[in-house]
């Protein structure tokens, strides 16, 4: 009897240590219980083996997800411009954008995540758009080239917009906060800086540079001046001015590449420098002047309305080059960003995320915008022209 | 001889301001000529860090202590330098910059120079193609034309042209024969030498120079890029850097020729497609667009050759892999 037990306590001994062993062969050793607990993931983690699909939540058509994650992915449409309305009711913020190579303008509720379109007006090759800060005007170029033509829509309700041309052969041009045009136009002896009213389609002088070849940083409000610099090429010197009663005045900025954003109480410029590209602040008022911790292009940056010291930016150094900015213009590398929020009075720069982490695809962001509550940060994919947001 | 090459010097290195040797006491015993003070750069602009040197190598002083002046106010930490680095002043703000050399026996001898930076900018714009899409500026090939704009300013903005005369030299030669009142813009061709230099000296109405600035002109060559050209969306801004894969029955590509020179756009340009190392026609009226149809099985090698007939140093070609 006590033989018998002994036999089946070793034969289940043995089997059991035959299990072992044939499982340990097939799944290999165990990991630490940390490593099990990190792969229960909520959904999002993927792998860069294969073709990458696009990041749609699986949400029922017309309506998107707006609400599942603080990074998402707002349209599969390719977009050129947008902007984000504020409720005056309990509806909720509404995002406007414009779809690439139509112009059809849509509205996303950014509380149900329902889509309508606001304009069917097609326009042909279009390229570029901005929105009046109320929503109810977009302004379009249709196409490049020959045609180069810009469209004023005013949009009155679903599908039902009108359309004009307008007659100024614009350079360059976005809605001011009044509800004009800011525009720029070739002269003679360079380019012209004006305003465009869209009431009595009278336009005004702002000021002239006399250079043809300008980068514009338009004012956000009646507290920031306009500031003009020669279109960036990491070859060629820029010089940074600043529109003061309709007189360029040079700023101290300069160098190889500049570019340059401001605000009420700061100026941000990058400039080529023998370490690659580096980007500066610049308390406008003492001309303090102190490195960043990374480069804050104008299309991958934003100053927060509301807190003038804080400077919200995309950014990733692995590509940054001496060939910067010149070869990402031309597309031929893009980035794949973090976000990053800047402190520009304490110097400190704080990592909000990594986009390729968190969604598997590359995201080169441009356009860079912010909510008036600086709560959700809005930008453009440059690779495939997509519109996402990010809550901070 | 020798007198008119010590002129020289000393008309080449007097610019900006005058500079003025005050000696102090008897010079029985400093033999030889003035004290002066050389910056480095010559003309700075505001903000900008500039070096002085003291260049007194005519006198046979030795052994003087030496001491800096900043608007008359003493410089701590740079006593008996002979070199010393300061930050110019803010524009249209005047400096006075004094070295005082004391002799042994209480002699002195002094160099002042003043400097009043203003702010003098080449803004150089290559009359050479780029896309519309395209944000950063155009880039000179040799052969093109470059507009440089000179633009002084004072602390109320650019200064009346008018008011100047501007000196423009390229590599060494006046542009325009001589210096050209109000002729704050000129315009260049760029030569085929590696290297090209362009000065602009600029004089007021007293005939005082009141700023010089010098600039490399870059050459680059000329660069073809391809892109997707679709009906609906227009020219991609996404270059064809690796493979194309075409993901419908035909494709229409475009080669986006960077910095060439403007002027022989239509006109004077040899272009050749080939597929396979074999020309073809592109099937486009446009010579820069070629319409790929698919085939059934494999992949191609797409190339583009272009040459401006006017000025053969401005040519490329490039190719990159069509798949199915």
């Amino acid at each position: 009897m006590k033989n018998t037990y002994l036999i089946i306590g070793g034969g289940s001994a043995v089997v059991l240590l035959l299990f072992i062993w044939v499982y340990l062969l097939i799944y290999g050793t165990p990991k630490p219980v940390e490593n099990f607990f990190t792969d229960f993931s909520f959904g999002g983690s993927t792998t860069n083996d294969g073709p990458l699909e696009p990041y749609v939540p699986e949400v029922p058509t017309g309506v998107i997800d707006v609400a599942s994650t603080p990074l998402r992915q707002l349209t599969t449409k390719p977009v050129i411009g947008f902007r984000e309305l504020l409720s005056t009711d309990t509806n909720g913020n509404t995002m406007l954008y414009a779809e690439a190579g139509t112009g059809h303008v849509y509205a996303i509720n950014l509380t149900s995540g329902a889509e309508t379109r606001l304009s069917n007006i097609t326009i042909p090759n279009a390229q570029t758009a901005s929105f009046s800060k109320d929503g109810t005007m977009a302004a379009i170029r249709s196409g490049y080239g020959t045609q180069n033509t810009i469209e004023l829509l005013t949009l009155a309700g679903e599908n039902n917009a009108t359309q004009e041309t307008l007659l100024p052969k614009m350079v360059d041009f976005t809605f001011a906060d009044n509800g004009n045009i800011l525009y720029s136009e070739y002269s003679s002896a360079g380019i012209l800086g004006r305003e465009y009213n869209t009431a009595t389609g009278v336009s005004r002088t702002l000021f002239s540079a006399p250079f043809q070849s300008a980068s514009i940083a338009w004012s956000m409000n009646s507290t920031t001046p306009n500031y003009v610099y020669p279109k960036p090429s990491a070859k060629l010197t820029g010089f940074l001015y600043r529109i003061s009663n309709g007189v360029i005045i040079r700023e101290q900025a300069s160098g190889g590449g500049l570019t340059a954003l401001a605000n009420d109480t700061y100026i941000v410029h990058t400039v080529t420098t023998s370490r690659g590209p580096m980007s500066y602040v610049t308390t406008r008022t003492s001309g303090e002047s102190n490195s960043l911790p990374i480069v804050a292009h104008p299309d991958k940056c934003v100053f927060a309305p509301n807190n003038s010291n804080l400077l919200y930016c995309g950014y990733e150094s692995n590509k940054l080059t001496y060939e910067f900015p010149d070869n990402w213009l031309k597309g031929l590398i893009s980035f794949s960003d973090t976000l990053w929020e800047i402190d520009l009075k304490k110097g400190l720069a704080t990592q909000l995320i990594d986009t390729e982490k968190e969604t598997g695809r590359e995201l080169d962001s441009i356009g860079m915008s912010i909510s008036s509550q600086n709560k959700v940060l809005y930008f453009i994919n440059k690779n495939d022209n997509t519109l996402w947001k990010y809550e901070i | 001889m020798r007198f008119f090459a010590i002129l020289f010097f000393v008309v080449l290195l007097t610019p900006v301001s005058t500079t003025h040797a005050q000696i102090g006491g008897s010079i029985d015993d400093i033999i030889g000529g003035n004290v002066t003070i050389t910056l480095d750069p010559q003309y700075p602009n505001p903000g900008e860090q500039v070096t002085a040197t003291i260049d007194d190598y005519a006198i046979n002083g030795g052994g003087a202590n030496i001491t800096w002046f900043f608007d008359g106010l003493s410089a701590p930490n740079v006593s008996d330098n002979r070199t010393i680095t300061f930050t110019a002043p803010a524009v249209d703000t005047p400096m006075t910059v004094v070295a005082r050399l004391t002799y042994r026996g209480g002699k002195t001898l002094e160099a002042k120079k003043i400097i009043r930076p203003l702010y003098l900018d080449l803004i150089i714009e290559p009359q050479t193609y780029t896309p519309l899409f395209y944000k950063g500026r155009a880039l000179p090939t040799k052969g093109s034309v470059v507009n440089i704009n000179a633009m002084l300013q004072n602390k109320n903005g650019p200064v009346n042209s008018a008011d100047y005369t501007y000196s423009w030299t390229l590599n060494n030669k006046s542009v325009y024969g001589g210096a050209r009142p109000g002729g704050n813009w000129a315009q260049i061709v760029v030569p085929h030498g590696k290297s090209n230099t362009v000065t602009i000296a600029i004089q007021d109405k007293k005939g005082v120079t009141v700023a010089r600035k010098l600039v490399a002109i870059p050459t680059v060559d000329l660069e073809v890029q391809f892109y997707e050209l679709q009906s609906l969306l227009g020219l991609g801004q996404k270059a064809i850097t690796g493979d194309f894969f075409i993901t419908g029955n035909s494709a229409t590509l475009k080669a986006v020729p960077y910095y060439l020179d403007t002027r022989s756009i239509n006109s004077n340009l040899f272009t050749e497609w080939s597929i396979n190392n074999q020309p073809v026609q592109s099937g486009n009226s446009d010579p820069f667009e070629i319409n790929l149809e698919r085939g059934v099985t494999g992949s191609a090698q797409i190339s583009f050759k272009l040459r401006n007939l006017s000025e053969l140093l401005q040519s490329d070609e490039a190719s990159f892999a069509v798949k199915l």
